[in-house]
């Protein structure tokens, strides 16, 4: 195809995102990660209000080489398009704004033996909120009817996504998940922690994904690693990420104690689920502030390739700054590694 | 619906099916939800009060492991 007089526009869903030291493009259709050099980041932007024909007039013929490199790969990746001047006005770039209908989007609520949730309560009230997901982490061994029952409290219910982490214990058979997952339709990832070396990890074939991890999660402590396992490619969480803590918002959660928190690693406290409705808290000052520290405000974060599709934790950051980077990030995007 | 069919029949011309439902979305043919009332009725209507559909791919809640 002869592009010359043409205009080159990547797909809104194919997002790129400038580092410090490279750029990647996003596609979030396909769920793919291209790296690209920063030159080409800027040529990308450039190109949104001039043809290719009229950027090239300028550059010599190496640089045109270059140009012709960027649009094959544009093209060849299935990234972008040509389109005429016209046309270009009918592929806006998403409009950046996050809009969500559920005040509250995601919970967590964690127990150990100590803890004495009304579980039925609580999940009544997370309704109320709109949540449709939550995840509710176990640090002590629990019982297949205990949980049975907990989970029985949700089977009318609009919440539709539930992560479970639970220790394992010899009760917790292979058969038993299986009963477990089958019986639950609304789970969409089982943890089983502490899981023996001895044995072999269960097979991985429901509709849920089940996972058997060695690691002892006994504490909220464990959490906030940053892991490019944990990235996520989707246009919603990039398009909230910009504007948005990735991590915090529309978040609540419930410590073993019944503390109501952003997040059951922080300390802050925003009253009791015994005494304290979750709309109260969701409504009391101070909570929605950890919302807004999005990834473009959080340092060493904000020059970071993978800002938009990585997860973040406010809980642990470096030198305890409410802007600081994750301090389980071992990613340094000025040298393009990741430490072991 | 003329100025929509027209839009529909260029962007076909694009020539790449597997972005259409995009194409659809970039031209705001597909309105968005507004407010929890409206979404819970559209969820009902679709998947009715005791149905649900996973969200497939959605990010992650916490990160432990």
């Amino acid at each position: 195809m002869n592009a010359n007089n043409q205009y080159l526009t990547l797909f809104a869903n194919c997002i790129p995102v400038k580092g410090a030291s490279r750029s990647v493009i996003c596609d979030t259709q396909h769920k793919r990660v291209k790296f690209i050099p920063n030159s080409m980041y800027d040529w990308i932007q450039e190109l949104k209000s001039i043809s290719i024909e009229d950027y090239q007039k300028e550059l010599n013929e190496n640089q045109i080489q270059i140009t012709n490199d960027y649009i094959d790969f544009i093209i060849q990746n299935d990234f972008g398009f040509f389109c005429t001047k016209e046309e270009l006005a009918w592929f806006p770039e998403y409009d950046g704004s996050y809009e969500s209908p559920n005040e509250i989007e995601n919970a967590i609520i964690d127990s150990d033996d100590s803890s004495n949730h009304n579980y039925q309560k609580i999940f009544s009230q997370l309704e109320q909120l709109g949540c449709e997901a939550i995840q509710l982490r176990f640090f002590d061994a629990i019982k297949f009817e205990q949980l049975n029952k907990i989970l029985s409290h949700l089977e009318q219910s609009s919440i539709v996504s539930i992560d479970l982490a639970l220790p394992f214990s010899q009760e917790w058979s292979n058969e038993k998940v299986k009963d477990a997952l089958n019986k639950h339709p609304r789970i969409f990832q089982l943890t089983l922690t502490s899981f023996p070396a001895t044995l072999d990890p269960y097979p991985n074939e429901h509709r849920a994904n089940l996972v058997c991890s060695s690691k002892v999660i006994d504490s909220n402590s464990h959490c906030g690693i940053i892991d490019p396992k944990y990235f996520r490619l989707m246009k919603e969480s990039m398009i909230e990420a910009r504007d948005f803590n990735n991590c915090l918002n529309k978040k609540i959660s419930i410590d073993v104690h019944g503390t109501i928190k952003n997040c059951p690693t922080m300390s802050e406290s925003f009253g009791n689920i015994a005494s304290t409705t979750l709309e109260e808290a969701l409504n009391s000052n101070g909570f929605k502030t950890k919302w807004f520290i999005k990834k473009d405000d959080i340092k060493i974060c904000q020059d970071c390739e993978f800002r938009y599709i990585c997860s973040d934790c406010r809980a642990y950051t470096q030198n305890e700054d409410a802007y600081g980077k994750p301090l389980k990030c071992n990613y340094n995007p000025e040298k393009m590694e990741w430490k072991s | 619906m003329d100025d929509t069919k027209d839009k529909l029949e260029k962007l076909l011309k694009v020539d790449n099916f597997n972005r259409l439902p995009l194409f659809m979305e970039n031209a705001k043919l597909i309105p968005k939800k507004k407010n929890l009332k409206e979404y819970k009725k559209i969820t009902v209507e679709k998947y009715g009060t005791t149905n649900f559909r996973h969200t497939v791919y959605r990010k992650p809640i916490s990160t432990f492991l």
